[in-house]
């Protein structure tokens, strides 16, 4: 195993980055040295990707400094930072997935003598390369395989292993686990273990408390782009780290009483489904779920999964080869988008802009995306501007979406507010069941409370909600049903009561095969 | 517009070039285009065709849908339209006889623009390569029906290849000398195109469409209605241009006189516009000036190619004006709060947008 | 035997087929970074004027298709300004620039002291081979009858089938139209690679033009390449951005462009306004089948971030 002779050390001072003269970054600085992981904790929005992408040479600072060794780095470009031992994993990854991990690997790296590379030899040498880091730090890739066969773990991996190769000294992984099953960052984290034991510093984004507590050294916590404490982990607690991180505001209250429900006639049937993904393959692989009245049924699984061409299929957007959805009674396999709408289906996609709402139109037109072919909005094919301006000024401040301004494309507003225009709009149209894919992923904490909220008092209400998270502790936390998705089969469903975090990590992640009846469920509502 | 005048700033500079006086000419084209009434009229007679191919391109173009057949439907439109001038009793009540012709050019024009339409929106074929093909065929069929064969369309009396005069009952009223109403149609129309765009809830899908094909489907938009839709509206108004030519300018099926980049031009002037209808019709009317004062400045020693020259400057100069606008308006981005996902600006893509 | 019409008709369809290829060739690179120039009809006309200008000036063939490469490559940076710095949408700026090419090539052609319009031709393009090899019976006139550039555009097609597959340069380009995030992430300077692959499209399709009005027309005309470039830029999406495909489709559209000659030779009576109509009929069926094919080969075998303009700072 490589050993550095010397820990690398990093300085950040008076780090700071505006966009559009909003501080994202505020004078950030903190110290990192070989040998330890240091942890960066914020909550959504506290500025800890921008602060990483100066670091990664993606951003350039607006003013301050990064001192590696003692000297002074002006990164240009992520090439720069490489160059400086400097390696940063997105939380999305950027692999190019038509290629394989070998061809990601090796992509712009230009190894001394390894120019252009192209022989059989160069590629076994390679070859031999990343199976040898592969090794030394526990991160199993196949080098052939094209990267869009991998799942999230395995890419992760290979992104890690892409750093290694180019000899990162700084390793910086941002939110790493937001997208892996607990079996999974168990793992990670000693392959991280590994890392910093051979000389590599480690920086550890994240907005979870835990996991900065559970497996850093040192802590750095950011709050509106600016810090707000930092420490050795072993002298913080969490009430510490939490009053840092949301200073003196209040914290909405998570823990709203679940009351129990008396689930009513179903409203989503979705029976035996298949469905093909992007390469053809069967992403979904005969899926049956029911959400039934006074019901939240939450999805849980590492994305990837079939999850989100399960939630296309069943608004319409995608098509599917077997199998049934049935919306309130309603027959709807072959229907479309809006035909399943009118049989009571709201929508909240995974993509918020782009699906959800149309970027470059109005917050006004966006609003009346669903219902500018009726009255009010329109009349024998003419719109009424009127009614339709002031349908979107109501529903504007009744889910208090801020930042809108008449004329202005939505795609200006922020993640939080975009997700309750979809919201408002989606809630206020008819409908018996919501469907919501990733419904808080990036928002802040205020933000995602009110979404959550808003799942319970449709549950309450009398609707049906279909859940999908990654989040594990979410879908645990809003679900009267929890099930498991693996692979594009379901793995495992739980009743609220049964539903063992443990159990259901290890079926997120494949460890446990769900066949065999691992089902804790009595009547669980699933066909 | 300040493109335009980058563009002609341009264009006084290439004129300096070949050695004339970029003033003398511009005033040449002024005198030619603009100074005085018969100026005026041969202009608007000029620029008639031209706002309803802009009409076509900006239409299309708004949802994104890229028709560069309106050369082509254009043609189509010209055929059929003569045809049907040349086929009609002269018995029949005028107005009647002209809405005929002017309707035959629109259906097939549409019909032409359908052949891109359908495989669009059925199969997602690539609508600029296959509008574009059919530019190619319909140029040589019109060949084919004058300077090919004794066709219904060529006149048997004449030993030079050439279309047949159409009847005067089918020949469009002159609102003031060589005007002819045909101008009038097209304003009516770039009027009507504005207000559909604008205020219906077809204009409404179209926007939707334009801005995101992903948002459109989820709302229940049908995506492959629409497409086929404006597709034939565009078609048709291509089809009316030729139509009016026929009937208005031409007064047959003559391919040297339609032949002459009209639907091109429209995609440029269209651009120029922003894509907004009213906006076409002074945009067209500025080209048509320009274009028919390219004629008069050879007899200043300034060839016609500069004309051509000077359209493809201005088209250069608005697509990249596009840029500044669309950066203006992230300059004046609000003051939100900072988040996790930032918010990609959308518009950058857009084929000109509002 | 060597004259007989099959014989001509395949060698012809070769000679016609050459300028469509390189063009294509062109386009296929600067597509494969993510690139999309639709203006290869305008470059081809520059690249044409120009190297007949340069032919009538130097009556040499290597200098006048080697500044007709220049001149489209200068033309294609007026599209890698606007569509990869300025980011404006594609599509318009790939149509500004054949306005802006046709009404550039009518210029230099025709305007000036000396216009190229109906000049002779500068520049003698003859078979590479010795005359004796063009004699060998079928495959003589095939084979071995063509000018230099016949081959070298074959030569070309092997040349960027193995860089794009086979070298870190092709992997860098193929990756940046793929994924130009993951491009910029891994290190890569995706505009820099972005404005080179359209400079070499731009070369492509100027020399395509040159060789166009050199070799096989003669003589230039406004307007000349009367939709050459459109084939080309169908060619690319019809042979899933492939090079080998690009070849075997460039020299049916060639044989389809030279089927007039081969039926007036078989006296075939047919209008020659459709024969005119059949490449671009061909090429309009062929879009429409393949995009029909339920392989949905098409779709996956375009690069990913075609069309699409790139920036880092995406706030």
């Amino acid at each position: 195993m490589p050993t550095e002779p010397r820990p690398v050390s990093l300085q950040v001072r008076e780090l700071s980055k505006s966009f559009y003269g909003v501080p994202a970054v505020d004078g950030v600085g903190f110290d990192l040295v070989g040998g330890e992981i240091h942890g960066l904790l914020g909550e959504n929005g506290a500025g800890k990707s921008t602060l990483c992408s100066m670091l990664a040479g993606l951003y350039r600072p607006d003013s301050g400094h990064i001192l590696l060794d003692g000297e002074e780095l002006h990164l240009r470009s992520p090439d720069d930072a490489a160059a400086h031992g400097i390696g940063m994993v997105y939380q999305h990854f950027r692999l190019v997935d038509s290629f394989t991990v070998a061809e990601n690997i090796v992509l712009g790296h230009r190894a001394p003598g390894s120019a252009r590379a192209s022989g059989r030899r160069a590629r076994r040498e390679l070859d031999e390369r990343v199976a040898q880091l592969a090794d030394d730090y526990g991160l199993e890739v196949h080098p052939t395989a094209p990267v869009w066969q991998l799942s999230v773990g395995e890419r992760q991996r290979v992104e890690i292993l892409k750093q290694l190769y180019r000899g990162a000294r700084i390793l910086i992984l941002d939110e790493p686990t937001a997208v892996l099953a607990p079996h999974e960052s168990d793992r990670l984290f000693e392959a991280v273990r590994r890392m910093v034991e051979t000389g590599h510093a480690v920086v550890l984004v994240s907005h979870k408390m835990q996991e900065i507590l559970g497996h850093t050294d040192r802590v750095t916590v950011l709050r509106s782009g600016r810090n707000v404490g930092e420490g050795a982990t072993d002298t913080l607690t969490p009430a510490m780290l939490a009053t840092m991180m949301f200073g003196g505001t209040h914290v909405p209250d998570d823990d709203i009483a679940h009351e129990p429900n008396e689930p009513g006639e179903p409203v989503l049937v979705v029976d035996g489904l298949r469905v093909a993904g992007d390469h053809g393959r069967a992403a979904v692989d005969g899926v049956t779920v029911t959400v039934r009245r006074h019901e939240i049924v939450g999805v849980a699984g590492v994305a990837g999964n079939g999850q989100r061409e399960l939630h296309e299929a069943i608004a319409g957007l995608r098509p599917f080869s077997d199998g049934s959805i049935t919306i309130d009674g309603h027959e709807c396999s072959r229907t479309s988008p809006r035909q399943r709408h009118e049989a009571g289906l709201a929508y909240v996609p995974e993509d918020r802009l782009g699906t959800g709402l149309a970027p470059g139109l109005t917050i006004e037109h966006n609003i009346a995306l669903r219902s500018f072919a009726r009255r009010p909005h329109s009349r024998a094919g003419w719109l009424n501007t009127r009614a339709i301006e002031a349908t979107s000024s109501r529903l504007v401040a009744d889910f208090d979406v801020r930042g809108a301004r008449p004329g202005m494309p939505v795609s200006f507003m922020s993640g939080g507010n975009l997700q309750k225009a979809i919201l408002a709009r989606e809630l206020t149209e008819h409908h018996e069941v919501l469907v919501a894919a990733a419904p808080t992923r990036g928002l802040d904490i205020a933000a995602a409370a009110a979404v959550r909220t808003q799942l319970r008092a449709e549950r309450d209400g009398g609707r049906g909600v279909l859940l999908f998270s990654e989040d594990l502790a979410e879908v645990l936390e809003l679900s009267d049903v929890v099930v498991v998705m693996f692979k594009g089969r379901v793995v495992g469903t739980f009743d609220r009561a049964g539903a063992d975090p443990e159990r259901i990590g290890l079926l997120m992640s494949g460890a446990l095969d769900g066949s065999d009846g691992s089902s804790s469920a009595g009547d669980t509502g699933i066909a | 517009m300040l493109s335009l005048v980058v563009a002609l700033g341009l264009g006084a500079a290439i004129l300096a070039v070949t050695g004339a006086d970029p003033l003398e000419a511009y005033r040449t084209m002024f005198d030619a285009s603009l100074n005085g009434t018969a100026a005026i009229e041969r202009t608007l007679t000029y620029a008639t065709p031209l706002i309803l191919t802009g009409l076509a391109a900006a239409v299309s173009f708004r949802m994104r849908t890229y028709n560069i057949g309106a050369e082509g439907q254009l043609f189509m439109g010209a055929i059929a339209a003569s045809g049907v001038a040349l086929a009609l009793p002269a018995d029949l009540p005028t107005p009647l006889i002209l809405l005929a012709v002017i309707g035959a050019g629109a259906v097939a024009g549409a019909v032409w623009a359908g052949f891109a339409a359908i495989p669009k929106a059925l199969l997602g074929t690539d609508e600029i390569i296959t509008t574009l093909m059919l530019n190619f065929v319909a140029l040589a069929f019109m060949n084919y029906l004058i300077f090919g064969s004794m066709s219904f369309w060529r006149d048997p009396d004449r030993p030079v290849p050439q279309g047949k005069q159409i009847p005067d009952h089918a020949v469009l009223p002159a609102i003031s000398g060589r005007l002819h109403i045909g101008f009038a149609i097209a304003v009516v129309l770039a009027v009507v195109l504005w207000l559909l765009l604008r205020n219906t809830t077809f204009g409404f899908r179209l926007r939707t469409i334009g801005d995101s094909h992903r948002a459109a489907t989820y709302a229940g938009i049908g995506v492959p209605a629409a497409t086929i839709a404006v597709m034939s509206i565009s078609g048709a108004l291509a089809g009316v241009a030729g139509a009016i030519e026929v009937s208005g300018v031409t007064d047959r099926l003559d391919p040297k006189a339609l032949a002459i980049e009209l639907g091109y031009t429209g995609i440029v002037i269209a651009a120029v516009a922003r894509l907004h209808p009213l906006g076409v019709v002074p945009v067209a009317a500025l080209l048509a000036a320009i274009t028919t004062a390219g004629g008069s400045m050879q007899s200043i020693g300034v060839q016609v190619e500069v004309v051509v020259l000077l359209q493809g400057l201005i088209f250069l100069a608005v697509t990249a004006g596009e840029f500044f606008v669309t950066n203006r308006l992230e300059l004046r981005r609000p003051a939100a709060a900072p988040q996790a996902s930032p918010p990609t600006p959308a518009t950058a893509a857009g084929g000109g947008g509002s | 035997m060597n004259d007989s019409v099959l014989v001509l008709s395949i060698a012809s369809a070769l000679v016609a087929g050459t300028p469509i290829l390189l063009a294509a060739l062109g386009e296929i690179v600067t597509e494969r970074a993510g690139v999309m120039n639709l203006g290869v009809e305008g470059m081809m006309l520059v690249g044409a004027v120009s190297a007949f200008w340069a032919g009538v000036h130097t009556g040499n063939l290597a200098v006048a298709l080697l500044v007709g490469g220049l001149a489209g490559s200068l033309l294609s940076l007026v599209h890698a300004v606007l569509a990869i710095t300025l980011r404006v949408n594609q599509t318009v700026s790939g149509l500004s620039l054949v306005i802006v090419g046709s009404g550039l090539s009518a210029f230099i052609g025709n305007v000036g002291d000396s216009p190229l319009l109906e000049a002779p031709n500068g520049v003698d393009v003859d078979p590479l081979l010795p005359a004796a090899l063009a004699d060998v019976p079928v495959l003589g006139p095939i084979v071995f009858g063509h000018d230099i550039v016949v081959y070298l555009a074959f030569a070309a097609v092997a040349v960027t089938g193995r860089v794009l597959y086979r070298t870190t340069f092709g992997l860098s380009l193929r990756a940046v139209g793929e994924d130009p995030a993951a491009a910029d992430a891994a290190g890569l300077p995706v505009t820099r690679i972005r404005y080179l692959a359209t400079a070499i499209g731009g070369f492509g399709a100027g020399v395509g033009g040159g060789y166009l009005v050199l070799a096989v027309l003669g003589t230039w005309q406004t307007g000349m390449t009367a939709g050459a470039g459109w084939i080309a830029v169908a060619l690319v999406i019809l042979a899933g951005w492939r090079p080998w495909l690009a070849l075997i489709g460039a020299y049916v559209f060639g044989a389809l462009r030279g089927l007039g000659f081969t039926l007036q030779i078989a006296q075939v009576d047919i209008p020659s306004d459709f024969l005119t109509m059949i490449p671009f009929v061909a090429a309009y069926l062929v879009v429409v089948l393949v995009s029909a094919s339920p392989t949905r080969a098409r779709r996956v075998a375009a690069p990913a971030a075609l069309g699409e303009p790139y920036r880092r700072e995406e706030r």
